[in-house]
């Protein structure tokens, strides 16, 4: 909400820098590309800060421009190719096992299970968690109908769970 | 289930489990959409129906292990200052916004209030007479409470065990008095009511930081951070009515006679899982 003047840029990178980074390594696999495309996205954001009318859009336009950056930075580097060089966590075969008590369980696991999953699942499951976005934002910031998003939220959170041994009750 | 979902409807007209959940999936929250109807006939659903609601608890409480979890990742450090230094000059520096979720705040100043109690206030009033002085030194501890912050917030992040454990807030608070760490000069009246979870005393520039971990009422673990008044001893009196989210975690800080508090709130998912 606003409230008397723009966010200064130093508590809009507090508030946000995190998730950001973190859903950029959900994104790219890879520390220094997230870092990298979380710096991308605040040096977008420092320039055309104008653009954010209402600070209630703060959030998905900051996660929207990350995903942008990202999306550019696949066509540069050729989509398959990207994905597999960058794959510096383990894939997701191991981690069933690995995860398969409650109590390993912890972010880098999740993380690696996230990642390991197929792109679709993975970008609208990584702002459902990271960015606490509503389905209706992330069919936003995906550019995807509301629809497909409830559809791939559903079948991708199936998928982490068994993933991370959750699902014992299904 | 096909990618775009179905209109879901069973003979008869309501909707069937299987399309309910798909919805139920895709909500962050019960208020995500009140004016999907699609979505108020899935929680009607699950209101009603013992199993599906059974499930969806379930699901929300899986979601916020999953979504902690995720939250733990550690950010590289000097990312923060990186980016800060980005910062176009004298473009960006408006008054500062309070954002923050509504419940969650009121929650806060009902905590913060009982925690501090009525000795708050004449504090209070007290410091503003204080910090009306102005001087580089008020903007240098106002910047001093900004990294504080943000440091303690990545501290929390980044915890690996506390020093002392005990659910009874009274004797957490004992142990760190008999180590000569930093806390509040009366222990308020809400410390009965609350459930600890442990301490650990850590260090900021070169001072001792107390850390008390608690649950409130609503199962949410919060860390109450204390250090040394003097530190932040010329501070504006604005920064001490803000709410600043720190990495999507909500700050306040206060005062409360020779200490200064930093309260971090945040939904703990493991405490969801008890």
């Amino acid at each position: 909400m606003r409230q008397g003047g723009l966010p200064r840029f130093e508590e809009v990178v507090e508030s946000y820098y995190g998730n950001l980074y973190r859903f950029a390594l959900s994104l790219s696999r890879n520390p220094h590309t997230a870092s990298d495309l979380t710096q991308q996205c605040f040096l977008i954001y420092a320039k055309k800060h104008a653009q954010v009318q209402d600070d209630r859009r703060l959030k998905s336009w900051l996660f929207t421009t990350l995903y942008r950056e990202f999306l550019s930075l696949l066509r540069r580097k050729e989509r398959e190719r990207a994905y597999e060089s960058q794959a510096d966590f383990a894939d997701g075969a191991g981690l069933a096992t690995s995860a398969g008590s409650r109590r390993s369980l912890d972010g880098r696991l999740a993380m690696e299970a996230l990642q390991s999953l197929d792109p679709v699942f993975r970008e609208p499951l990584a702002l459902f968690y990271l960015g606490d976005h509503s389905y209706r934002e992330i069919a936003e910031i995906l550019e995807i109908p509301m629809g497909t998003v409830m559809s791939r939220l559903s079948r991708g959170k199936g998928e982490l769970r068994k993933l991370l041994g959750l699902n014992e009750h299904e | 289930m096909s990618e775009e979902a179905s209109n879901g409807l069973r003979e008869g007209g309501g909707m069937d489990r299987e399309t309910a959940r798909e919805i139920l999936s895709a909500l962050t929250s019960d208020l995500d959409a009140p004016d999907d109807l699609q979505v108020m006939e899935a929680l009607r659903l699950a209101r009603e129906d013992p199993e599906l609601g059974a499930w969806w608890e379930r699901q929300r409480r899986e979601d916020a292990t999953i979504g902690g979890l995720l939250r733990e990742i550690a950010v590289p450090g000097g990312l923060l200052e990186r980016l800060s230094s980005l910062a176009p000059k004298g473009s960006l520096n408006g008054p500062a916004v309070a954002r923050s979720r509504l419940g969650l705040v009121l929650g806060w100043f009902a905590a913060a209030a009982l925690l501090v109690g009525a000795g708050l206030t004449a504090l209070h009033y007290a410091y503003k007479d204080k910090s009306s002085e102005g001087s580089s030194e008020v903007a240098g501890d106002a910047e001093a409470l900004r990294a504080f912050r943000v440091s303690m917030v990545e501290k929390m992040r980044s915890l690996d065990g506390f020093d002392f454990r005990s659910k009874n807030l009274h004797k957490i608070r004992a142990w760190l008095i008999a180590h000569e760490a930093p806390v509040g000069a009366n222990a308020p009246e809400v410390l009965d009511a609350l459930e600890g979870m442990g301490c650990r005393i850590l260090d900021w520039r070169g001072r001792q930081v107390s850390l008390l971990c608690f649950r409130n009422r609503k199962g949410e673990t919060w860390h109450l951070f204390t250090i040394s008044r003097e530190v932040f001893d010329r501070l504006p009196e604005a920064e001490l009515d803000r709410i600043l989210v720190v990495d999507e975690r909500e700050t306040k800080a206060w005062p409360d006679g020779d200490v200064f508090h930093l309260l971090v709130a945040g939904v703990d998912v493991r405490g969801g899982q008890q």
